[in-house]
Parts: structure tokens; C-alpha cells; sequence
């Protein structure tokens, strides 16, 4: 059946042919029946093949026939009807094709579509010409001008066409052209091309361009996943088989073979950087094919006016706003993703030019955000961070040269003058060096504002780390920021570093006299930004270390001495228990907390396992005499994380009015494993000791919160002997304090009752020079706790707020 | 339970041991920052207290004392300036 009507529309259409070569003058209607006669039938025959191969291919032979038929008679509205027609097949049925076809198909549609566009314009042309313009009614000029305006909408049909095919352009070759296609082409160009009026070639070229830039635009998004290759090279040879078609076919279209290459350069970058370009920034971020997309840019930076080209389309279609500047992404997302720009763009664009018409806007939303400093600053010293290790290749090579231009000379092993589009951006963004941390820099609106937050993060890292271990990186990082800021802002920086490898080589002198185990920072306090210490009493036996390690510094330094931060540093300890031995580095503040422990633990203990003394956080804090809940906190959980203290969560139903929550953690040494893995066994009978009154550090403690002590009080902790210093340290402070104490009555008299901080803020602001750390807030903490006891304030424990009597 | 310490970093700060917490009288630094014409505070930039109780940094007070106008003199109080022995 379907064979049979194959023959019937093969030699329907031999019929067709013949009869409209006769009656091609004649009337439109018999066209027109024609043409539906011709469509039916091969919408039938189309229903009719179930995606069968063998009757797709017939399906297809049949429409390359039909094609060459409305040719041959110049009607173009069949080719187009059947455009149409056979675009509508979905996918499914285009993979059922076999590449032969498939190909061959697109060989001639391709043709076909230039051949028609080329005709029509001679058809129209030759009207204009005979000056029997006149006589044409209007609307059949219209008629044709307006498939002129179709043909690239014609073109992104071919590209659609080919978006369901997956074909391989690279078996695109000119010389397989279909004999009987050239014949057609040639005998019709013989007689019209030569004969164009210039203003018509002109038109040609202008519309051939924009036709194949169209077909190209339309297609290449579409093939890209499937395309490992580079899609430039695929666009050129898709132009270069589009071209040199047309010269095959003597159109002559460019009759300068050098214009001609140029032309078609134009055409294939342009394609190509319109595609990459709206592509570019999901490509950054996904990191797919970044090899292809920075061989394409390159290239096609090549073209004029192409870098403006790209900065525009990433500023003015608002994708780097939708891409990168998001509400809903965080300043670190945004800062990675900002330096994978600058990386990107360094790479494709040494004039800088696009980053330049990129960054402002960039940065001018950076600044908008009150995390990006610390972002960025982290983000530059990231100890993956390869911006510094770029920056290290730039340097050897431009040592001894002093500005900027030289990196640019570097870069280009030829000179090139800077691009005309240079001009859109501002000369001082010209002349800056766009290395990445440069770049990055340029998000701070000042550099003083830069420094500070990397001063800031440079002493943290100092601090908690090991200086000794990361100085050598540190260092390498400061040189590097230091050549890009006046020597006035990194003198910190500077000083910090100094005071570092200093300390290192006052370590080793007192090492080699003492054998001391304690290696100081000893710190330019001036230079550092605050660093956070807490008082805390620490055990004897480093401050037995300490002492001796004074000592000596002052042998070492006579009009010197040290004054210790207590709560930093970290101490190496092997913890011997019952059962196993403990090998760590602690914290000192876990480490006092240690010592503090075991000598409660110590002085509580009995001789059985049920005596097991266990000890609160509060009985804790006592005995460091440190107020800061959190510390201590963070102190015992590594304590309990690595296993030499057990915890306990005992319901005190007791201790509920004292205003106590119910659940009370404890503590105790566990010196077996056995106390790690069952712990409540050994608390039955502390339990019931809180009822009687027999566990002496617990209930005294329990039941004064440290703002409330009194030595007496606290006399069987052990923590007494210690206290009279305290209590000295509080004398003194207290004439301090003396002289603000009107400024606090003030205070609290104008705005009511007020936590500790609030009172040191205020504090802070009524006196001049006066600023709080925490040592001198505790100190004024103890000075009104004072004054609570001589009931001349009032202090409310669950808020934490003074008030006055 | 037996604890032994084997190694302990820790963090001091230096200070002059004669400064109370004043600025230097030229150059309006802190006594544990270096001059204006150092780079790094500490030994390489001490300070000196005259017999008048007066405190600055070496490298101000020679600097003072090496222009026209000293006299010699202390530059807070006017009076001959003699070093602390
Ligand atoms: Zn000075
Ligand atoms: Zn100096
Ligand atoms: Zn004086």
C-alpha cells in the first residue's frame, strides 16, 4: 500500500512537474490546488509509516523530490509548506532516520534554502528593474519582501531541524552536494547572478550573513551537551561549508577570497561568542567545559567591539545580577564566584577590559554586604588559596620592573595595542593591575579597610594556631599584600610577624639555658587586634614554668617584663588514669579546669567506689575563678570529648528552689572505663549525700551562684587560699572604679536597670580613652558585685541586670 | 589520675617595666609602640626616663636634643635633661 503510493506521489509529481513548467503563468488557483494536492499526500504518506525506518526514508525521498520539484517551477510556497511539514516531526521520529538520510536531507534543504532566497531575490529584483514597478499591485510585493524578511526565520528552522537530528557536521562536505541540485543552482546563477545590480548584492550579502548567523544561533545551543569538541571549530566549519557552498555554486558572493575569510570569521565568532556569552556564567560556575568556552572566548576576542560586546550582555540583561549578585547567596558563594570570574576572564581577556566593565558593579554590591570583608579577606588566605601562588609566577618575571604595564607586556609575547574598546572603561581601571587579589582588594572601598580586617584575621590565626607552623605561609602572603599598600598600613602586620620570629629566637635561648617546655608568643600587645584572654587560675605546675621563663626573659630583656595571657595557648599532656594513659594537647583553660577537678576530686575522695566525688560547672568556675559560662563550657566538653572527665545529668528536684534548672550536669575524673561506660553506678550515694549533708563541695556550691560568694562560704573548695588575692586585686580596682561610680548611678537612674555590658558601653563613651577587655570588665563586675553586697545595688541573677537599691 | 605536662605554648605580652600607661611626650605614641621612625617596637626602640620623671622614647629624645632649639632642655618641663643614671 504504502509502496504503491509512493509510486503514485513519485509519479504524480513527475506529472506534477511537467504540467506546471506548462502552466507556470497560469492562474494562482491551480497552484494552489496543486500545492494541497502535494501536501495531503505526503502528510499521508507520513501518517502512514510508523516510525517504520524504510518508510521514513521513503517519506523523505519523497520530500527531497517535492523540494526539487517546487524549485525547478519557482514556487517557493511549496518548499515552505513542506518546511512546515516535515519540521513538526518530533524527535523520536528524526532519531529513527538513519544518519545517511539524515544528512542527505540536510545537505539539500540547506541548499535549497539559499537557492530560493537567491532566486527570489532575482525574481524581485528583475521586477524592479524593468521599471515596470508600477505595474506590480502592491501587494505582491509585499508578498515577496516579506519572504525575504522569512529567510532567517527559515534558517532557525534548519537549526531546529537539526536540534533533533544528531548529526555530524564534520561529514559536511561541499562536493557532496547532489549532481542534480548543482545543475538546478548553476543553470539559474548563470543567468542571474552576473547580472545583480550591486544594490541587490549588497542586500545578499548583508542577509546571507544574518541568515547564517541566525541558523547557527538557533542550532548551536542545542548540540552542545552532546559535543565534546570546541564549538568555534564546528561554527567555522559550518560557515566555511555555508560559503563556500555559495561559491560552489557561483554566486560569487565576495569576490575577494581574503574578504571572504574575513566575512566569514566575522560570522563564525560572532555565533560563537553570542552563544558562549549566554552560556558563560552557568559554564564558570559549573565548571563544564571550561576548556571549550576559554578556547572559543579567546578566539573570539579576536572580534571587534567583542569585549564590550560581553561585559554589556553579562551588566545590561542583568544576568550577573540574576547569576551572581542573588539575595539568596551568601557573600562567600558570591566572593568564590566573583574570583572564578576574574580567574576566567584573566585567562581569555589580558587588556582587562570586560572585568573592568564588569567589577564596579560587582564590587558596588559587594560593599552592600556587612560580611563580604571578612569573606574576602578569608577567602585571600585561605591556606588553599592559589591567588598567591599566581601572583608568585607574575613576580619572578617582573621583579625589577615598577609598573603595571610590564605584567601586560609579559602577557602579550607580541605587543598589541589596547582594543578601541579600551575606552569604555576608566582610565584607572585601565591601569590597574588585574591580578586577582588586586581585583579582589578593589571590593573594599578603601584599603585601610582591607588591612584592618586582614590584620584582624592575621592575629586570629596567629593565636590559635601554632605561629611557628604557618609563619613561613604568613609571611609569603604579607610580602606579597605588602607591595600593594603603603608600608603605614601593614606596619601591624608587620610588627606581628616580627614579633613572632622573635619570640621564636627568645624561645630558643631560654630552651637552651633552662630546658624549659614552654614556648611563648610574647606579643607587641599595641599592634595585635584585641585579643580575647580570660583570668583564669592556672595550675601550679605551669606556672611554675611561667615563672621560670620570666625569669629568664627578663635576664634576657632587663627593662622588660611579661604579662601573661592567661586563658591562650595550648599544652601537651600525658593524663595517666587508672586504667589507660591519655596522650593530648589541651587548652590551658581545659587544663586548669583539669588540675581544678582532680583537686576537688582529690580532696572529697573516700576509700570505695561509691565516693566518687563529681563537680558541677559552677563548683568549676569557682575554682578557676573564671565567670565566663561559655569558656568553661567549651573547656570541659574537650575534656569530656577526649574522655578523662565522664559526665552525669542528675534531676535535683532539691535544688529547683534556688532557682536552678532541674537537670544538673557533673563531672568526675573517669578513671576507668568502666566509669565512662556505666557512670551513674558510681553516683548512687553522691546522689543521696546531697540530701544529707554530707558532700561538702557540692551544697555549699550549689547553692551561691559566684556573683553571691563570700569567702567563708566557700572555704572547703580549696579554692580560699586564692581568694585573698582576688580579694586584693579588687581593692585595687576599686579606686579605679571609684571615679566612675557617679557616672554609673547616673546611668542607672536615667535608663533604668542594666546588663554588665551595656554599663561598660556606656562607660566607654562618657569617659574618654576608657575601653573594656575582659579583664577589666570582670574587675568592674567585682566592683559592683561589691557594691550588690553592701546592698547599694540590686542584682537580678536571671537577667544579669543592675539596678540601683 | 597522674597528670604530666610535657610542653606548653602560651602568649605574654612584653611591657617597659618603668612606663606607667602615658604617650610618649613627642611623638604621642605609646611607650610600647615604637617611634615614628621605627619599624618594630621593643629593643630596637627603647625609651628613656629623664632625672625630671619624664619618659620617651630613645630615638625622640635624641632627636629632640640633637635640634637647635633643645637647649638641652626636657622638652615637657623646660628643665636640663639628665638621664636616669
Ligand atoms: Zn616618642
Ligand atoms: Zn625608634
Ligand atoms: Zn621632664
Amino acid at each position: 500500500m504504502n509502496q504503491d503510493l509512493k509510486a503514485n506521489i513519485y509519479i504524480y509529481s513527475e506529472n506534477y512537474k511537467n504540467d506546471l513548467l506548462k502552466i507556470r503563468k497560469n492562474s494562482e488557483s491551480i497552484k494552489f490546488e496543486t500545492r494541497n494536492t502535494l501536501r495531503s499526500s505526503l502528510a499521508y504518506q507520513r501518517d502512514r509509516c510508523d516510525n517504520n525506518n524504510k518508510e521514513m526514508e521513503n517519506v523523505v525521498d519523497t520530500f527531497l523530490k517535492l523540494l526539487l520539484i517546487s524549485e525547478e517551477v519557482r514556487d517557493h510556497y511549496i518548499t515552505r509548506e513542506l518546511d512546515a511539514k516535515i519540521l513538526v516531526w518530533d524527535a523520536q521520529e528524526w532519531a529513527n532516520l538513519s544518519q545517511e538520510w539524515i544528512l542527505k536531507l540536510l545537505k539539500d534543504f540547506l541548499f535549497i534554502q539559499f537557492f530560493t532566497f537567491l532566486e527570489l531575490s532575482v525574481l524581485l529584483d528583475s521586477n524592479l528593474q524593468t521599471k515596470e514597478i508600477h505595474e506590480l499591485d502592491e501587494k505582491n510585493i509585499k508578498k515577496r519582501i516579506k519572504i525575504y524578511e522569512d529567510f532567517p526565520k527559515l534558517a532557525s528552522n534548519l537549526g531546529n531541524f537539526l536540534k533533533y537530528s544528531k548529526v555530524n557536521l564534520n561529514a559536511f562536505k561541499p562536493s557532496n552536494v547532489p549532481k542534480s541540485i548543482i545543475n538546478i543552482a548553476n543553470k539559474i546563477i548563470k543567468r542571474r547572478y552576473s547580472e545583480f545590480p550591486e544594490r541587490l548584492k549588497a542586500f545578499v550579502k548583508e542577509t546571507l550573513s544574518s541568515t547564517i548567523h541566525e541558523f547557527l544561533s538557533t542550532f548551536l545551543p542545542s548540540i552542545n551537551p552532546d559535543f565534546k569538541a570546541k564549538s568555534l571549530l564546528m561554527i567555522r566549519s559550518i560557515t566555511k561549508f555555508c560559503f563556500s557552498t555559495c561559491e560552489f555554486l557561483g554566486y560569487e558572493v565576495y569576490k575577494n577570497q581574503a574578504q571572504l575569510i574575513k566575512v566569514q570569521n566575522i560570522i563564525a565568532l560572532g555565533a560563537c561568542l553570542e552563544y558562549r556569552t549566554n552560556n558563560l556564567l552557568d559554564c564558570i560556575k559549573s565548571h563544564k567545559d571550561m576548556d571549550g568556552c576559554i578556547y572559543d572566548i579567546r578566539e573570539c576576542l579576536n572580534l571587534e567591539n567583542s569585549r564590550t560586546y560581553v561585559g554589556n550582555f553579562l551588566k545590561k540583561e542583568q544576568v550577573i545580577q540574576l547569576k551572581i549578585l542573588n539575595p539568596d547567596r551568601s557573600t562567600e558563594e558570591i566572593v568564590k564566584f566573583y574570583i572564578a570570574i576574574i580567574k576566567f576572564f584573566k585567562n581569555v581577556d589580558p587588556t582587562n577590559i570586560i572585568l573592568g566593565l564588569l567589577a564596579e558593579d560587582i564590587h558596588l554590591y559587594l560593599r552592600e554586604r556587612s560580611d563580604v570583608n571578612r569573606c574576602v579577606v578569608s577567602e585571600i588566605s585561605a591556606k588553599d588559596s592559589e591567588l598567591f601562588d599566581e601572583d608568585d609566577g607574575l613576580e619572578k618575571n617582573s621583579y625589577s620592573s615598577s609598573d603595571e604595564s610590564d605584567q601586560e607586556q609579559e602577557n602579550y609575547k607580541e605587543w598589541k595595542p589596547l582594543p578601541v574598546e579600551a575606552k569604555f572603561i576608566s582610565k584607572s581601571a585601565r591601569k590597574r593591575n588585574y591580578d586577582i587579589l588586586n581585583q579582589l582588594i578593589g571590593i573594599f572601598q578603601t584599603k585601610k579597610l582591607f588591612i584592618n580586617e586582614y590584620q584582624r584575621l592575621l592575629s586570629k590565626r596567629l593565636i590559635e594556631n601554632n605561629a611557628l607552623d604557618i609563619f613561613d605561609v604568613e609571611k609569603k602572603q604579607l610580602d606579597i599584600i605588602k607591595r600593594r599598600f603603603d608600608l603605614e598600613l601593614v606596619t601591624g602586620c608587620l610588627v606581628m610577624l616580627n614579633d613572632i620570629s622573635k619570640s621564636h629566637s627568645t624561645n630558643e635561648q631560654i630552651a637552651l639555658k633552662t630546658e624549659s617546655i614552654l614556648l611563648c608568643t610574647i606579643i607587641s600587645e599595641k599592634y595585635w587586634p584585641s585579643i580575647q584572654s580570660y583570668n583564669i587560675v592556672l595550675p601550679k605546675p605551669i606556672l611554675e614554668e611561667r615563672t621560670i621563663y620570666s625569669q629568664e626573659f627578663e635576664d634576657l630583656n632587663p627593662n622588660m617584663e611579661l604579662q601573661w595571657k592567661n586563658s591562650l595557648g595550648n599544652i601537651d599532656l600525658s593524663v595517666e588514669l587508672s586504667d589507660r594513659t591519655i596522650e593530648l594537647k589541651l587548652s590551658a583553660v581545659s587544663v586548669a579546669i583539669l588540675y581544678a577537678i582532680q583537686d576537688i576530686v582529690e580532696k572529697g575522695k573516700g576509700g570505695t567506689k561509691s565516693d566518687t566525688v563529681w563537680v558541677e560547672l559552677k563548683d568549676v568556675m569557682t575554682a578557676i575563678e573564671c565567670n565566663n559560662k561559655d569558656v568553661v563550657k567549651k573547656g570541659i566538653h574537650s575534656l569530656t570529648e577526649n574522655e578523662i572527665l565522664v559526665e552525669i545529668e542528675i534531676n535535683s528536684q532539691n535544688l529547683v528552689s534556688s532557682g536552678f534548672s532541674a537537670f544538673v550536669s557533673k563531672y568526675t575524673i573517669a578513671e576507668t572505663r568502666d566509669m565512662l561506660e556505666n557512670p551513674h553506678l558510681y553516683n548512687q550515694i553522691t546522689e543521696r549525700s546531697d540530701k544529707s549533708n554530707l558532700g561538702s563541695n557540692e551544697i555549699n556550691v550549689e547553692l551561691k551562684t559566684l556573683e553571691e560568694r563570700e569567702p567563708e562560704k566557700i572555704t572547703q573548695t580549696g579554692v580560699y587560699d586564692d581568694f585573698d588575692e582576688a580579694e586584693d586585686e579588687l581593692e585595687d580596682s576599686r579606686e579605679d572604679f571609684g571615679l566612675y561610680w557617679q557616672y554609673i548611678v547616673g546611668m542607672l537612674t536615667n535608663l533604668g536597670p542594666l546588663p554588665i555590658d551595656r554599663i561598660c558601653m556606656m562607660l566607654e563613651m562618657f569617659v574618654p580613652d576608657k575601653s573594656f577587655d575582659d579583664a577589666s570588665k570582670e574587675t568592674l563586675k567585682n566592683y559592683l558585685d561589691e557594691k550588690v553586697r553592701k546592698s547599694e545595688l540590686n542584682h537580678t541573677n536571671q537577667t544579669g541586670m543592675y539596678s540601683l537599691s | 589520675m597522674k597528670i604530666i605536662v610535657k610542653s606548653i605554648t602560651a602568649h605574654a605580652k612584653w611591657a617597659w617595666k618603668t612606663t606607667t600607661n602615658d604617650i610618649c611626650g613627642i611623638c604621642r605614641l605609646d611607650f610600647e609602640a615604637c617611634c615614628p621612625d621605627c619599624l618594630y617596637p621593643g629593643q630596637t626602640c627603647q625609651i628613656v626616663e629623664g632625672a625630671c620623671g619624664h619618659i620617651f622614647h630613645v630615638h625622640c629624645i635624641d632627636k629632640w636634643l640633637n635640634s637647635e632649639n633643645s637647649q638641652n632642655l626636657c622638652p615637657m618641663d623646660r628643665l636640663a635633661w639628665k638621664k636616669l643614671q
